[in-house]
């Protein structure tokens, strides 16, 4: 098993407030292997940013450690294996173009621009206007504007704290596909936390999600659909069944009129149909699939 | 990565600013042209039957005005770094990177005082030509003195700067030291008295002696004590500084806007 570039040990975070103190952290365990994509969820004022931030050492920790690449956040060198988007399009100088950002923030990173790899970013990640000062750009533009400044040092570990934040479609499709080429190229690892449910979906090997503070699931996206089930899927009632059929087994409710099946897998799905059609009902089988939001409610009632 | 890389990298980020807003630049630079027009003449005006002395005065005038351009760009150096970086919220940014923000603050620092040195030079050149005076002065006096005294500035520049990081806007303490550096300026530190340990203002007395044609060799003493001065004020500045940056870190406020 790979050594994880990213660890948290017991991580800890108490703010002072006029209220008295406020935990945003507790005792929180977490790591990021090389080559992984890890989404963070949580409601609002969970602590995924101050998490984040803490990684960044923008936040100083109460207790705890955090490690990364193998060293104390306490030491500044590890910052330059990282990229990072904190909280949205905060990340570019609105005064400068792409290109003239990703030079200087590039270099305040300690690292060599490749004209020929910021070109490449700039076109799948469909960015237009390039030659105009980040403050002309729409909202969607300067915010790929922050991914490329993000990326441009090729760092090994990828910070995205609301990646898609004023993306449209093609841009969250864009965002995935350079996601999944620089996991496949260069091994990077991601960590993104996002309340964009589908994006996390599609993009993460593993989910963790905390809420005030605390950890409250994680495992990869298969171990949180095991907690319920991928497919929904309901039929009018027909005769029951043969006893041997694997059918009887699967999870289900019943009303007077229909069946509700909840499925896990796809060979039992495929079983479903088979005898929904040979039973004549096949037309009029509804199936709703897996929605990582639901699950994730579901966490939370 | 080392510091010349580092410097390159302001520099290059100094350098478009300024080409990509050139009129803001020459519209500030004009405006203070125009202020020191109106001060010279009224001066001239009221002095033009004068001779010896009162002559003096409007060439300290001319040097009066170009140190004070010099010393505020020395304070504004690392402050109105830190005021732009909360102002285009890229302070983040600079506070992730490999290096730490004091030292990068530091690089900055230097591209702003070689653009004050400029500055300077530039402006006392226009102040000569447009006033038609071809001053007797001692340049390396005042060069040496302004360059030794120039870290005193600096200091208060990073004060402001960290009180910046902590609460985003210090505008009041902006412009009080605004107006501290137009007293510090005028003050007359030199012969030696108790205004000499406040920062800059003997660095800023010895320059205006060079109006005199004043000997290196007989303000040394004071510049040792301007370095002196500007050594501690500039540890004070940075220790603050660093003070401010851990505090904002511990209260999670240093990427707020």
């Amino acid at each position: 098993m790979k050594q994880p570039i990213l660890t948290a040990n017991a991580l800890h975070k108490d703010y002072q407030t006029p209220k008295g103190t406020l935990c945003a952290l507790d005792t929180f365990n977490f790591s990021v292997s090389p080559g992984e994509v890890v989404g963070l969820l949580g409601p609002n004022g969970s602590g995924k940013s101050t998490f984040v931030k803490m990684i960044l050492s923008l936040v100083e920790k109460t207790r705890g450690s955090i490690q990364a690449f193998g060293q104390d956040t306490n030491s500044r060198h590890y910052l330059k294996k990282i990229g990072a988007i904190v909280e949205g399009n905060r990340s570019v100088n609105e005064r400068l173009t792409i290109l003239e950002n990703a030079k200087y923030y590039c270099r305040l990173r300690e690292s060599k621009f490749d004209l020929a790899y910021f070109n490449d970013l700039i076109k799948k990640l469909g960015v237009t206007d390039t030659d105009k000062p980040c403050r002309f750009l729409s909202t969607g533009n300067k915010q790929k504007a922050a991914i490329v400044c993000a990326l441009i040092h090729r760092p090994e570990l990828v910070l995205l704290d609301e990646p898609t934040l004023g993306l449209d479609s093609f841009g969250t499709d864009a965002l995935l596909t350079v996601i999944r080429e620089q996991l496949e190229k260069y091994q990077t690892s991601f960590l993104i936390s996002s309340h964009d449910f589908d994006f996390i979906q599609q993009s993460c090997h593993r989910i963790t999600v905390i809420n005030k503070g605390n950890k409250v699931f994680e495992g990869n996206l298969d171990e949180l659909i095991g907690l319920s089930y991928r497919y929904k899927v309901s039929l009018p009632r027909i005769p029951e069944p043969k006893e041997e059929s694997s059918i009887r087994t699967f999870k289900r409710s019943e009303c007077t009129n229909s069946w509700t099946f909840f499925i896990s897998a796809v060979a039992e799905l495929q079983a479903l149909l088979n005898f929904a059609f040979a039973n004549g009902v096949g037309e009029k089988v509804r199936m709703e699939t897996f929605e990582l939001k639901n699950q994730y409610m579901g966490l939370f009632k | 990565m080392n510091f010349i890389n580092h410097l390159a990298n302001e520099s290059y980020l100094h350098f478009v600013l300024q080409k990509r807003y050139w009129l803001e630049t020459v519209m500030g630079l004009g405006l203070l042209l125009f202020i020191f027009l109106g001060l010279f003449y009224g001066f001239a005006v009221d002095s033009s039957a004068a001779q010896g002395a009162e002559q003096e005065s409007l060439d300290r005038l001319i040097i009066g005005f170009a140190v004070w351009l010099f010393a505020t760009g020395c304070y504004t150096s690392a402050t109105s770094d830190i005021s732009t970086e909360v102002a285009n919220k890229t302070l983040e940014q600079l506070a992730i990177a490999p290096k730490d923000l004091s030292y990068l603050i530091a690089v900055k620092t230097c591209v702003h005082l070689f653009s004050a040195l400029l500055v300077f030079s530039g402006a006392l050149l226009v102040l000569c030509l447009v006033t038609g005076r071809n001053l007797d002065i001692n340049y390396f006096v005042l060069s040496s003195s302004l360059i030794a005294a120039a870290p005193s500035l600096i200091g208060m520049g990073y004060v402001t700067a960290g009180i910046t990081l902590v609460h985003k806007k210090a505008t009041i303490v902006q412009t009080l030291i605004f107006v501290g550096i137009i007293g510090l300026v005028s003050t007359q530190a030199y012969p030696l008295n108790a205004f000499a340990f406040a920062p800059f203002a003997l660095g800023a007395s010895v320059a205006k002696e060079a109006v005199s044609n004043v000997n290196i060799a007989e303000v040394m003493p004071a510049v040792y004590l301007v370095v002196l001065n500007s050594t501690l004020y500039f540890a004070l500045g940075l220790y603050v500084f660093r003070k401010c940056d851990r505090y904002a870190r511990s209260k999670g406020t240093l990427s707020h806007v």
